[in-house]
């Protein structure tokens, strides 16, 4: 778990007492378990993240097409 | 430049254009497939099989990956069915929060935040997912806009 998924559960057990952490309520079950109920479980919801900058992959794979003269310089 | 014109009128520009979006769209389709089989254990283990399953894709910092972009694949996905039935049945609905864009607003920096709905959405569950968009405003300090609810069966918003 990273900083902002331990930091996000720590404002929801404390702000928002009809939603749980998922992990505080399945004791020591090994499951892939989603991150939280909502609303007395009437909602299971999982978060996903995206952190990585995809910028310079894009650049990248341009400016290789470029080098093989595929496409124009840019 | 934008990427369009970089490679406007080059015979291979559609090529390219795939290849550049499956790189964007491979970690949001692996990201939900994940998530609609944790949904779905989690459903089975706590015994809560009328739950909704709801999938929160957070962008923190992807700039070039922009909302409505973003927001296709989860849009396919959803309705994708095998055997009449629906592939991904567990994510009944899907939330899109950015911190990477925002919007200005008299000022005010507004966090774009929307629900895609496959079929139907309760009045209590759209309470519900608004409260989790306050827990994100509040969490991430940035007010989010006024939720934009987009229902899958019939394309309206």
């Amino acid at each position: 778990m990273n900083i902002f998924d331990s930091s996000l559960n720590e404002h929801i057990r404390k702000k928002y007492p009809k939603t749980e952490v998922v992990a505080d309520v399945q004791g020591k079950a090994v499951i892939k378990n989603a991150d939280y109920f909502l609303n007395n479980r009437e909602i299971i919801a999982e978060l996903k993240c995206f952190e990585t900058e995809k910028y310079l992959d894009i650049h990248n794979m341009l400016q290789d097409l470029s080098n093989k003269r595929e496409i124009p310089p840019f | 430049m934008t990427i369009g014109q970089v490679l406007n009128n080059y015979p291979r520009a559609e090529a390219i254009k795939d290849k550049i979006l499956s790189k964007l769209y491979a970690p949001i389709e692996e990201a939900f497939e994940s998530a609609n089989r944790q949904i779905r254990e989690t459903k089975r283990f706590f015994n809560l099989p009328s739950a909704r399953g709801l999938v929160v894709f957070v962008n923190r910092d992807d700039t070039i990956l922009e909302p409505k972009t973003a927001l296709k694949i989860p849009q396919f996905l959803m309705q994708k069915k095998r055997n009449q039935e629906y592939r991904f049945k567990q994510s009944d609905y899907v939330t899109y929060v950015s911190h990477a864009h925002y919007f200005e607003f008299c000022k005010d920096k507004i966090m774009p935040f929307c629900i895609l709905v496959r079929n139907d959405i309760s009045l209590a569950d759209l309470e519900t997912l608004k409260s989790f968009e306050s827990a994100f405003e509040e969490f991430i300090g940035i007010p989010g806009n006024e939720i934009d609810v987009w229902k899958m069966e019939d394309g309206r918003h």
